[in-house]
């Protein structure tokens, strides 16, 4: 487990590599990892493919990568398409493109700033997130909430006023949404449950059970609200 | 059943805490992950949790919080190999292994002042092949004293206990896992346990009882 006993594993180009303990990871082009992976820090550039779990301090993983099993670490950047098959557990999670994980995330702060698809519970002390790309969750909860709809910007602009058929989706969907503090934008949900809800525009809810107070803005509906 | 569960709704009412606790704690692996029981009831999906468990859990993490940071308290409820600790009593009144066991046990080693993981486990492997039948108490002083001798130099290792009888002779041994064997056509395996699974078996008994908090 000494650091420096470790050494580096690169892939630069197209290329392949057994699993095991390395210090720094790096994979530019096209690079597969037949294993788990247990580093210090993992860079992924281009397209990378883990198959097996992996353990790391610090990850920043951009273009088109996969892993499939589980990923534990301090601290990891998402940017691009990520797809992993397990679940993610870390101090900090920024997510930056599309991610999609297919069991639990839990991590201390979950930021997003893109779409993400998260099968199962999706659990942060705060969580903030701007919606730019369809995202979807089982289940949120925590202690801060924060969901924004993200703000229109160039791009966004140009695309829909070339392709005004084109729908670029910002909404958010989940079965239940649970924390302290909740505030929702764009968001689509059965269940809201809660001290402080706060409902902002574009909202559909099914319920919403708080317990200290309660406010909506009109452009939202929400079918059925509750004190607890 | 449904008297032994109480709702997500019900628990945080009645302990006071908030949804936002509930699910540090649940990130910082203070509550077992199958505690969460999904159910569908007329207002949608709710959890449950099995409710002498989890109100016990919160009183001993509300309890400790004040003198440890959640990180210990982690360390806490997951029980290491190294920081176990019990005596007789409390391992029969946890119901974590039968008399019998321990006393066979006893008779094949020694019964030892304050049982550590190691032994816990040891009688724990014996008691679960008693309970099943498939050996008796003879049978159980060869596999402690095997178990007792040799398991020590796996050094925490993976390893398979096999339990074989030929002609009403019966022997057993410890190998490494995965590993492949194979036996005369005569020998029957009587049993096979996995040291690791039942390593997780009886941490997942000790966790749920006193023991594992590391109190003596």
């Amino acid at each position: 487990m000494v650091k420096n006993n470790r050494s580096d594993l690169r892939i630069n180009g197209l290329g392949s590599s057994s699993g095991g303990s390395y210090n720094f990871v790096q994979i530019n082009g096209k690079g597969d990892v037949n294993g788990d992976l247990d580093c210090v820090d993992l860079q992924i550039n281009g397209f990378g493919c883990v198959h097996g779990s992996v353990k790391t301090q610090t990850a920043r993983v951009a273009g088109k990568s996969e892993i499939s099993g589980d990923l534990r670490g301090q601290e990891i950047i998402f940017g691009g398409m990520t797809e992993i098959a397990g679940a993610i557990s870390a101090n900090r999670i920024e997510n930056r493109g599309v991610l999609k994980v297919s069991k639990d995330c839990g991590s201390e702060t979950f930021s997003s700033q893109g779409g993400f698809t998260i099968g199962g519970l999706l659990n942060a002390g705060k969580i903030d997130i701007e919606i730019y790309a369809t995202s979807r969750a089982k289940e949120i909860g925590g202690e801060d909430i924060e969901i924004r709809a993200g703000d229109a910007f160039g791009f966004r602009k140009f695309i829909s006023s070339i392709l005004p058929g084109l729908q670029l989706d910002r909404r958010l969907t989940a079965e239940t949404i649970e924390g302290d503090v909740v505030y929702l934008e764009n968001a689509t949900v059965n269940t809201v449950r809660g001290g402080e809800v706060e409902i902002g525009h574009g909202c559909q809810i099914d319920a919403v059970e708080y317990k200290k107070s309660f406010h909506k803005d009109n452009t939202s509906i929400v079918k059925e609200v509750k004190k607890v | 059943m449904e008297n032994d569960l109480i709702s997500k709704k019900d628990l945080l009412e009645l302990t006071g805490i908030s949804y936002g606790q509930l699910y540090r704690w649940k990130r910082k692996l203070l509550i077992p992950e199958d505690w969460f029981i999904r159910k569908s009831t007329f207002t949608g999906q709710e959890t449950f949790f099995p409710r002498d468990k989890i109100l016990s859990r919160i009183d001993k993490i509300k309890d400790m919080k004040e003198d440890a940071s959640l990180d210990e308290l982690a360390d806490y409820l997951s029980p290491n190999p190294g920081d176990v600790h019990s005596d007789k009593d409390k391992l029969l009144n946890e119901k974590i292994v039968t008399e019998a066991a321990v006393n066979i046990f006893a008779e094949a080693v020694g019964e030892p002042a304050s049982f550590d993981f190691e032994k816990i486990l040891f009688i724990y492997v014996l008691d679960k092949m008693l309970l099943s039948g498939e050996i008796n108490s003879d049978e159980g002083k060869i596999l402690v004293k095997t178990l007792d001798q040799h398991y020590p130099m796996f050094n925490g290792k993976n390893c398979d206990l096999i339990f074989i009888r030929k002609l009403g002779v019966s022997t057993c041994l410890l190998v490494s896992a995965p590993n492949q064997i194979q036996f005369e056509s005569g020998a029957k395996i009587v049993s096979r346990q996995n040291i690791s699974n039942c390593i997780e078996e009886l941490k997942q008994k000790l966790s749920n009882g006193e023991i594992g908090y590391g109190k003596e």
